[in-house]
């Protein structure tokens, strides 16, 4: 079962054999109905129907022909009417359009007049034979409808009478229920250079007309060229466009060729942008169609003559990317591809975004592809749905960037949901709370760090991996790690950035944009690495060009060339920030690059904040600073506040104690006091609404390592841990 | 009679549209022969998606029969889009509408039993026993016609969304929702109840 159109034919096989038979009592209720029918007295002609009648006209003439009296003084040659399809030919009729001649002008010619003689017979009777002939030796037929006529002679309201006229009625032989010709006719008005060609590549004049009308609006192809070419292939060439003075009536068969939705789904393939989306091997034409319906935009097709071959070209969008093909109008081989990065791609609507998360926790599971587009509008906001593999649920992405991951809902309840919107992402309604869910971009984990667009653009791809994590209704964490950066290169050894976004492709544009807490990010120019901060909660990529453009600036190491040495930047920092150095823990400094300017990055702890600084190396200036609550600090404060009022007692009244607290997790290992080397007890305070406040205990017994949380009020364990002691 | 039956002839290459257009054609003209022919190639997918909206085989079978003498009776009123399947399958939705409806009046919505029913099928294979009532149990009504008409009808989803009047992107989406949770069950072997 590893496709759908197998599981599609067994599921057509099963109910096939599932279908009682009612045939006799439908055929015996049918018979009871007669009478109470209008039986229709006539239906359409078909195209048989008309072949047969072509073959009766076939016969008169062979039986006309014995008998007939020409007449001497019509013997001049008044119009010369041509007939191309492939087999070529021209007829000769007098003033009175009586055939004085048919001349076959190449081997299909005459092949097509056989040994009929046409001498003496009305015009209109010749082509009707010709055109039956042509259909019976299958020169005209489904793969290649079209006919050209060419009607030539000195009076030319006669040659456009007899052009209407012929048109008309071969248009009326060829199009029948189950066969649709193409017809194009003119009128031939010779010059020296149309004679020449016609007898240089030995064809009718009026071919030689069309080929050289094609060829002046399309320089690319040469006349002899499509001298060789079929009226077929010419017509499908011309592509419907208007010639002039050539009248054409149907459309051209691209039958003999796979056809523009082959040609379509070969270049979409080729392109590789469904292959993250799902197997395109195993699906069906109509699965493939439908994708490219959804997702691939401007999609352009057209038959082609290149270089003795007929060929689609093929253009289209998708994403970033204007993509170029040419593919084997026979064979649907790729003949020529191109993919040129097109920024202005990027739509406002987002069609066609693909995501790729995997959920852990309660809803356990991947979202392998996109599944659906934004086809609905929601408070001035598209919204996109998107499906687990698993249990089917629904996420709402948002385009405006700072509620982009805006919904979670189970069970397409899609209309009754509520907003309920943290800053950054937050992914539950008050229907439908989540609980526990982590989500990390999968596509974070690709190991190469950067991969070239082309001559100009590069992704940079920049952190490792992206988690959000969710607790109850609140988002615990809005921020990821893992964007890639595509870096515009502008001059030598200059670059911008043009765009960014999460994860590996352009596509992922579910977090492209929002709450850049970029950190650090590293670019890479030749061997050198400079990094630059972005940041910015509500980072809009436009924001984010304008943040940085420069020439990476990457000063030499050697500090002693340096005009503030580390001792004066720390002295800078401390100074500004306002704290003494004996106040300052985790005091560090390095020297780093920013925005093509080389710093002395100063950080400290003080209080209950993170401080960071970046003290220019020639000027001492204060490039940039913060000052940041540190939680971890703060609860430190506290605790040590806490500490300090109650002594040596615990921090609560109600908590059962260090002791307890051992004896505890001992009696759950089943250890002994006397047994338990290194036992350590310390009382940890919950410094989230998620977490209770514990003892942590631990102790090493008959070779294994324990770890344990025991809760600090009840003295129940909360978490144990036992492994090997190495 | 009219020359009907012209599939030998070479040029046309008729794809399945065609060939029941021309029984349809026959069938105005009164031809049994192509309406034993039309019921051959398209009873399956009548019943199938009979089924899949009514979700009961005697309510599907009445409709089935009513449908070909339908379609006997009505074939000179066909105008051929080159879209026969959709025009039966439309009878075929009409009537099931209607059963709907009477069984409304009566208030009486038998509910099958899938077991039992499929049981009783004797001619039919273990597998497509399974696959049967796979498709009638896990499926919702939506996913269920989805299904029937693009495996059974050979429908494409464009046309279904055209004739069940939804977004293409709501059928994608469905078809693959459908496809990928028979699959899991299949998968499974595991009978569905729910």
């Amino acid at each position: 079962m590893t496709n759908n159109n197998d599981l599609e034919r067994k599921i057509g096989r099963a109910f096939k054999n599932a279908t009682p038979n009612v045939l006799d009592a439908v055929l015996r209720d049918c018979e009871n109905m007669k009478g109470q029918r209008i039986m229709m007295i006539e239906r359409k002609t078909n195209w048989v129907k008309r072949a047969v009648a072509v073959a009766a006209v076939i016969v008169l003439v062979f039986g006309l022909s014995a008998g007939l009296i020409t007449v001497g003084s019509n013997n001049s040659v008044a119009s010369v009417i041509s007939l191309d399809v492939n087999p070529s030919i021209e007829i000769k009729v007098n003033k009175n359009e009586r055939v004085l001649e048919v001349v076959p002008l190449n081997d299909d010619g005459t092949n097509v007049i056989g040994d009929m003689d046409f001498k003496g017979s009305d015009i209109d009777v010749v082509i009707n034979a010709l055109i039956g002939s042509m259909l019976r030796e299958g020169y005209l037929n489904d793969l290649a409808n079209s006919i050209l006529i060419s009607v030539d002679g000195d009076d030319s309201a006669k040659n456009a009478e007899l052009q209407a006229r012929l048109a008309s009625e071969i248009d009326n032989l060829l199009n029948t229920d189950h066969f649709t010709g193409s017809v194009l006719s003119q009128t031939v008005n010779h010059d020296t250079e149309l004679d020449a060609l016609a007898q240089q590549y030995g064809i009718t004049a009026g071919k030689a007309q069309l080929i050289r009308q094609i060829t002046n609006q399309n320089t690319h192809y040469t006349f002899e060229d499509l001298a060789k070419l079929t009226i077929n292939e010419l017509n499908l060439l011309n592509n419907g466009n208007t010639l002039d003075n050539v009248t054409s009536t149907g459309t051209a068969s691209d039958k003999k060729y796979i056809g523009a939705e082959a040609a379509k789904i070969a270049a979409v393939k080729h392109s590789g942008y469904f292959d993250s989306i799902g197997d395109v091997d195993t699906m069906t034409r109509e699965e493939l169609l439908s994708w490219i319906d959804v997702y691939v935009k401007k999609l352009e097709c057209e038959l082609d003559y290149e270089k003795g071959n007929m060929v689609y070209e093929i253009e289209f969008d998708i994403g970033y990317y204007d993509y170029e093909y040419e593919v084997d109008a026979k064979t649907g081989e790729i003949l020529t591809h191109s993919k040129e990065f097109d920024g202005e791609n990027v739509s406002p609507e987002f069609d066609g975004i693909e995501f790729n998360f995997e959920l852990e926790g309660e809803h356990n599971g991947a979202i392998d592809g996109v599944i659906a587009q934004s086809d609905s509008k929601y408070n001035d906001e598209y919204v996109f749905a998107a499906e687990f593999v698993k249990e089917f649920d629904t996420f709402i992405f948002s385009t405006n960037p700072q509620n982009r991951f805006s919904e979670y809902i189970k069970d397409e309840e899609l209309l009754e949901y509520t907003t309920v919107l943290a800053e950054g992402f937050n992914i539950s309604n008050r229907a439908n709370p989540c609980h526990g869910v982590k989500i990390a971009y999968a596509l974070v984990e690709d190991e190469d760090k950067t991969y070239v667009i082309d001559e100009e653009h590069t992704v940079v791809y920049v952190a490792e991996r992206a988690t959000l994590q969710y607790e109850g209704a609140q988002a615990s964490s809005g921020y990821g790690k893992g964007w890639s950066v595509i870096v515009k290169r502008i001059g030598d050894g200059k670059y911008e950035i043009t765009d960014w976004y999460m994860g590996k492709d352009g596509y992922d544009m579910s977090s492209r944009g929002v709450n850049a807490e970029f950190g650090d990010v590293q670019f890479w120019n030749n061997s050198e690495k400079y990094t630059a901060v972005l940041s910015g909660a509500h980072a809009h990529y436009e924001y984010i060009t304008s943040l940085y453009s420069g020439t990476p600036n990457v000063s030499s190491s050697d500090e002693s060339t340096y005009a503030v040495t580390r001792e004066e930047a720390i002295a800078i920092a401390l100074e500004h920030a306002g704290v003494k150095e004996s106040e300052v823990h985790e005091l560090e400094c390095e020297r780093d690059v920013e925005h093509g300017i080389t710093v002395f990055e100063v950080e400290f702890e003080s209080g209950s904040y993170d401080y960071n600084y970046e003290i220019n190396v020639e000027t001492g200036a204060v490039v940039k600073h913060s000052k940041k609550l540190d939680d971890d600090n703060a609860w430190d404060s506290i605790e040590n506040a806490l500490d300090a009022n109650s002594g040596n007692q615990s921090a609560s009244s109600n908590f059962i104690g260090n002791d307890a607290a051992k004896a505890a997790a001992l009696e759950h290992a089943g250890v002994s006091a006397a047994d338990a080397t290194g036992l350590e007890c310390e009382l940890d305070r919950a410094e989230g609404i998620f977490e209770k406040d514990h003892y942590d205990v631990e102790f090493s017994a008959g070779g294994y390592d324990y770890e344990y949380e025991i809760h600090a009020e009840t003295g129940k364990v909360l978490k144990s841990e036992k492994e090997r002691d190495d | 009679m009219i020359i009907c039956l012209t599939s030998t002839m070479k040029i046309m290459d008729a794809g399945s549209d065609e060939i029941l257009d021309r029984y349809i054609a026959c069938i105005s003209n009164g031809d049994k022969q192509a309406l034993s022919e039309l019921y051959r190639n398209a009873s399956a997918a009548v019943y199938g998606y009979a089924l899949s909206i009514l979700k009961n085989s005697h309510d599907a079978e009445d409709v089935l029969h009513d449908c070909f003498v339908n379609i006997y009776s009505n074939a000179q009123n066909y105008k051929s889009l080159g879209k026969p399947m959709a025009w039966i399958l439309t009878i075929t939705r009409n009537l099931c509408l209607l059963k709907i409806r009477d069984r409304k009046k009566l208030s009486d919505i038998p509910e099958e039993d899938w077991q039992s029913y499929i049981s009783d099928c004797h001619e039919m294979s273990v597998n497509d026993k399974v696959i049967l009532e796979q498709c009638m149990t896990v499926l919702n009504d939506d996913e269920r016609q989805i299904v029937l008409l693009h495996a059974v009808a050979g429908f494409k989803h464009r046309e279904i969304a055209s004739h069940m009047d939804m977004a293409l992107a709501t059928v994608l989406s469905k078809y693959n929702r459908a496809i990928k949770k028979l699959r899991a069950h299949l998968e499974k072997g595991e009978p569905s109840n729910d």
